[in-house]
């Protein structure tokens, strides 16, 4: 906790630059979380408030602060993946991509990666984006009162994870995604089983606007609500949906393209009212995108190597190890020294479900990455908190916080 | 680091060269270094130039600030500790610059929420986990650890097992955590103190208990039971 709880009162004394001259028992300062089901982690906002109105606000962050930054500098580059698919913990999959790419891009072998690996990274990662756009929607839906929504989304959300489960054997914290490439073969069943989730969404689409789009309820509560300018949005360094929401058109995988995105036909929705409905209208043309990328890339899903042979680098299959020395001999080296990159620094951004995911990693030419640092979008996103709540009504601060789709384990690190 | 690279890296990176030549002309005692790695531009500055350069390069259409952060490089002796680390994007053309300057251990950094206000939570970040102050911030106080805490985590002396419970914070003092968190794991109970599992390993007597191993020496000469 960032403010020391004794200090602060309850009530503010009447020399306090609010309210009108009336009666200052009127201001009062609460505590909304860190324990709170509306806060989408543990958050803590100090509100200070005039009857239902907000006057300031004030985030406090750092309960999940587990030092995962300082932990990568005592890992290997193989190690430090896992640690990645904790900070976004709604969308590991891209975490790790962030990752991979940052240390592929380090190691100088980014045109090294096989093409069963790049695309079958784009089709999990948009998968991994409408597992964590459906966990949005239906989180917020069930803040705003809209209750069902909830575990239809779930429901969707299960035949992903599911895909996840038999491409890794883990439905969240794959770290399947792995440097040069992926860290084990697409199974055989993996085509059929996401065109069945590919057949099966867009109806699902079009139930979820069917609850919600046009429902007078819903509108009440976001249209007007939490308005970011699009200078606000560069100003407070936002991204993602937030900044499209808000006139922005700005998009890594068709602006900066990496993992051949460049090969595939998408739209990149925008609004300009830049309020809680535009956000939601953005991510619901998302969920439509995505679906049509993963389509795409399904089809173009070629055979072949899923991860770069070089065995200095990427560890032998587990197979090859019981009869070929040299097999033995890489894996373990890379497991017990790891492999040394050279000496320099890289940044690598991709566009996250909730902005722009950034990997700062610098190297001294050691085994283990001498700085790892994560431009987590969610940071920026929470930072921006005030600009939304400040003289909004305290059932928007609900609104707000669930339009701007923050992950706490990325804020705090 | 003194030498920039030519074109030959991946793809042509035209328009930080330009920048580069205009920083070197603009500001010919600020810039210290450049370099290009991976495709990447680097620029070095000092650091009492450092608002002026990033003012300059945000005006020449590096209008996004992607990234604020910092290095610690405490070995090095000739020039400040820390690396403060600033990632630019031009988001008309796509081009991405990085600059950096070095801080010493106590001296004070230029707040940049001038420039971008939304760099106000970075050096939050970076005065608590680094401890380096930035002059003219609206709001230093500490974002992730707890108000009176003492320490600066991502330095590089800071132990990556952290303090013993209920240390290092307010008047407490930090004392580095050197033993087991049981009454039996104190100290003398191992000499494997540190970042290690056998740091939190069962004390002696109760693992003859569960192991039944022939050979096994500790075992044996644990005493108790059997």
């Amino acid at each position: 906790m960032a403010i020391d709880v004794a200090s602060e009162q309850l009530t503010v004394q009447s020399d306090q630059p609010y309210g009108d001259g009336g009666d200052p028992r009127r201001i009062t300062k609460i505590n909304l979380g860190p324990q709170h089901p509306s806060t989408h982690g543990v958050l803590r906002l100090i509100l200070t408030l005039e009857g239902e109105t907000v006057l300031e606000c004030v985030p406090d962050v750092g309960f999940l602060h587990t030092g995962i930054e300082k932990t990568a500098e005592f890992k290997t580059y193989h190690q430090a993946l896992t640690l990645t698919d904790r900070m976004d913990y709604l969308a590991p999959l891209s975490n790790n991509l962030g990752y991979s790419l940052a240390v592929e891009k380090l190691l100088g072998m980014t045109e090294k990666i096989p093409e069963r690996a790049v695309v079958g990274r784009v089709v999990l990662v948009e998968l991994q984006r409408i597992a964590s756009h459906l966990v949005w929607l239906g989180s917020s839906a069930l803040d705003l009162g809209a209750m069902s929504v909830f575990l239809y989304c779930m429901q969707d959300r299960e035949m992903i994870l599911d895909i996840f489960e038999l491409v890794s054997g883990v439905r969240l914290m794959t770290s399947y995604i792995a440097i040069g490439g992926l860290s084990a073969d697409l199974p055989a069943e993996f085509v059929a089983k996401v065109q069945q989730f590919v057949d099966h969404f867009p109806a699902r689409i079009q139930e979820y606007h069917n609850l919600l789009t046009d429902n007078e309820i819903w509108k009440e509560r976001t249209i007007g609500v939490g308005i970011l300018s699009q200078q606000q949005v560069i100003d407070y360094c936002l991204g993602g949906p937030i900044a499209r929401a808000s006139g922005l058109d700005w998009d890594l995988r068709r602006d900066m393209p990496y993992c051949g995105y460049d090969h595939y036909s998408f739209n990149v929705p925008t609004r300009t009212e830049g309020d809680a409905y535009a956000r939601y209208r953005v991510r619901m043309d998302e969920l439509t995108e995505s679906h049509k990328i993963v389509q795409q890339a399904l089809h173009a899903l070629p055979g072949g190597p899923w991860r770069v042979d070089d065995p200095k680098i990427v560890p032998p299959p587990k197979y090859e190890i019981g009869t070929s020395m040299e097999a033995l001999i890489h894996h373990f080296k890379l497991f017990t020294a790891g492999f040394r990159p050279e000496a320099g620094e890289v940044y690598q951004r991709i566009e996250s479900p909730r902005g722009m995911l950034g990997f700062y990693i610098v190297s001294d030419g050691g085994p283990r990455p001498y700085r790892m640092h994560v431009r987590g979008p969610s940071f920026v996103n929470v930072q921006a908190l005030p600009l939304l709540m400040q003289g909004g009504m305290l059932a928007d601060v609900v609104a707000n916080l669930a339009s701007m789709d923050f992950i706490l384990g990325e804020v705090d690190r | 680091m003194t030498e920039q690279t030519t074109v030959e890296e991946q793809q042509p990176e035209p328009l930080p060269r330009t920048i580069l030549d205009d920083l070197r002309d603009l500001f010919p005692a600020a810039v210290q270094a450049t370099a290009s790695f991976r495709a990447e531009a680097t620029v070095v500055v000092a650091l009492d130039s450092l608002l002026a350069v990033l003012a300059y390069i945000k005006g020449r259409g590096y209008n996004y600030l992607e990234d604020l952060t910092a290095v610690d490089w405490p070995e090095r002796e000739e020039a400040g500790r820390f690396d403060l680390v600033y990632q630019l994007l031009s988001l008309a053309t796509q081009q991405t610059i990085r600059l950096k300057t070095q801080v010493a251990e106590d001296e004070l950094a230029p707040t940049i929420t001038t420039l971008w206000p939304g760099a106000n939570w970075f050096e939050r970040e970076i005065s608590d986990l680094f401890g380096i102050e930035f002059s003219g911030h609206p709001d230093p106080r500490r974002l992730f650890m707890p108000e009176g805490w003492q320490g600066y985590p991502l330095r590089k002396d800071y132990p990556i097992i952290g303090y013993e419970r209920g240390s290092g914070s307010g008047a407490n003092p930090p004392v580095v955590h050197q033993y087991g968190s049981r009454p039996d794991q104190g100290p003398g109970a191992n000499n494997n103190a540190g970042w290690s599992p056998l740091a939190i390993a069962p004390a002696a007597g109760t693992r003859a208990k569960e192991i039944n191993r022939e050979g096994d020496e500790r075992a044996s000469q644990s005493g108790q039971g059997d």
